[in-house]
């Protein structure tokens, strides 16, 4: 039931993301056609051309962090939609576990999130005109955290990249919980979910600040930035995985649709 | 007995919505959930199709409490539209055949075809009308053992109301109920066999629609508006 879930769940919002995808794409081989095209314009083509390449440099920084806000963006309007109000008719209708409904959203999601990472790579790489940008990027941490041994460079970068990978997983199941609390109230449960939200994001940062204070302060003053990485991030899987089972119990035994 | 319920009530803050109802349903029976606008009639079949949580009481369908095993045999046809409107007819269909072991393609087909409605339409495309039959098509098409449709023709044309309620009456067996709530009394009341008058979260009458003209001389569309006179 799971795998029928997704694939509806797919072709739902299929077109949605292609059309993202393929406008990215368009968008890096009209910037690669402008850089390419500009000494045809004699001198003032090629201020076009810098103007152009500095501009499309830039917005290859923000690709992925524009994507991945649009991600959430779109995977909350969707939970939104077939969960909550009149596609949740159906949806909590079906013979399947609400585990399953949730799920099948979580882990389509993560499938649309692997999409738009790729896209965002073959943006960059259009670009750049070849795949030497890992390389730069991975110089780039050697820079920035210059005389730190090999190591220590390499468990940040996979520290790190674990981080960017479970943002969209502490994200969304932040997002289902709070849904989840808004549904309790008996008036004004989109505005209510809100509410919980912000007041969750407030408690998290609050303990997740407090228990870095008092883990640093007086158990290990000599802590590396990559065990503060790892130590986010496992706070971070904690609380989602908590927040997942609470927005599923709350969802299968407290469930009151409008 | 297909629907047991006991002391069932919901409540919404203070006000209840259904105030510790007592029901018993047969199997075989269609029956007319009547009563005026916020007398409970939505919240009892929420609440029967699983998508409301009662506040107190107990419900047993076919001698299960509420859950999967209950959603694989209540077919519910909510008084909205909660298809997909990205889908086609089609994709409706091999949705319901996807997720309904009971569903017959064969009995959506043939009845898509007598509406003269087109599986490769979109939903989009559609007038809510034609959305709505389209729905009661697929609700219809499952051989469940309880059939819960929330005001089924009051989006249709009375052109259509009677090839709906032939729809209801020739799709469903002898092991089944159906259960129909509605304000078009008049329409229903020739293919009921019970009826449930619910008044404030109460229900106030329960009797077969035979006994309603023998005892009061009276139509069933006739008691209704002498009970809930204004």
């Amino acid at each position: 039931m799971l795998i029928k879930l997704i694939k509806y769940e797919i072709l739902a919002d299929y077109k949605k993301y292609g059309i993202m995808g393929i406008a990215i794409v368009a968008l890096a081989i009209l910037a690669l056609i402008s850089e390419k095209t500009a000494p045809l314009y004699g001198s003032s083509g090629y201020g076009y051309s810098n103007f152009i390449s500095a501009v499309f440099a830039i917005s290859s920084v923000f690709i992925i962090f524009a994507a991945s806000i649009l991600l959430i963006v779109l995977s909350t309007i969707r939970f939104y939609k077939s969960f909550l109000k009149d596609e949740g008719y159906l949806m909590h209708t079906l013979p399947v576990h609400t585990w399953q409904l949730i799920a099948s959203k979580l882990i389509t999601a993560y499938i649309w999130f692997l999409f738009l990472l790729i896209i965002s790579a073959v943006y960059v790489t259009i670009l750049n005109g070849n795949i030497t940008w890992i390389k730069d990027f991975s110089e780039g941490f050697s820079v920035g955290f210059y005389g730190e041994s090999e190591y220590f460079l390499n468990s940040l970068m996979i520290s790190s990249l674990i981080s960017v990978l479970l943002t969209p997983f502490s994200y969304l199941a932040h997002i289902y919980f709070s849904f989840a609390l808004g549904n309790l109230f008996s008036k004004n449960k989109l505005a209510m979910s809100v509410v919980m939200f912000l007041a969750i994001n407030f408690a998290e940062r609050v303990i997740s600040s407090v228990l870095m204070t008092a883990y640093l302060v007086s158990i290990n003053v000599d802590m590396t930035l990559t065990e503060i990485t790892n130590s986010n991030t496992l706070l971070s899987i904690v609380l989602s995985v908590i927040y997942l089972i609470a927005a599923e119990r709350i969802f299968a035994k407290k469930l009151n649709l409008e | 007995m297909l629907l047991e319920c006991n002391k069932l009530c919901k409540y919404y803050g203070d006000k209840a919505a259904l105030n510790n109802i007592d029901l018993q349903l047969e199997r075989g029976k269609i029956i007319g959930l009547l009563g005026p606008n916020g007398s409970g009639k939505t919240t009892l079949i929420k609440i029967l199709s699983g998508i409301l949580t009662p506040s107190g009481g107990e419900v047993k369908i076919s001698d299960k409490n509420i859950g999967i095993g209950t959603k694989k045999i209540v077919s519910y046809l909510p008084e909205r539209t909660y298809l997909s409107d990205w889908m086609t007819v089609q994709q409706t269909l091999n949705f319901f055949k996807d997720f309904y072991d009971d569903f017959s393609m064969e009995t959506a087909l043939d009845m898509l075809q007598r509406l003269d409605i087109q599986t490769s339409e979109k939903l989009r495309t559609m007038s809510k009308g034609t959305r709505e039959k389209v729905q009661l098509i697929l609700v219809m098409s499952r051989n469940a053992e309880l059939y819960l449709l929330d005001e089924p023709i009051g989006g249709v044309d009375p052109a259509a109301r009677d090839h709906i309620l032939k729809t209801i009456i020739s799709n469903f067996n002898e092991n089944a109920s159906v259960i129909i709530s509605t304000h078009l009394i008049s329409d229903v009341e020739n293919i009921l066999d019970d009826v449930i008058f619910l008044k404030y979260g109460n229900i106030v009458l329960h009797s077969t629609v035979d006994e309603i003209r023998e005892q009061n001389g009276k139509s069933v569309d006739a008691l209704f508006r002498e009970v809930f006179a204004c």
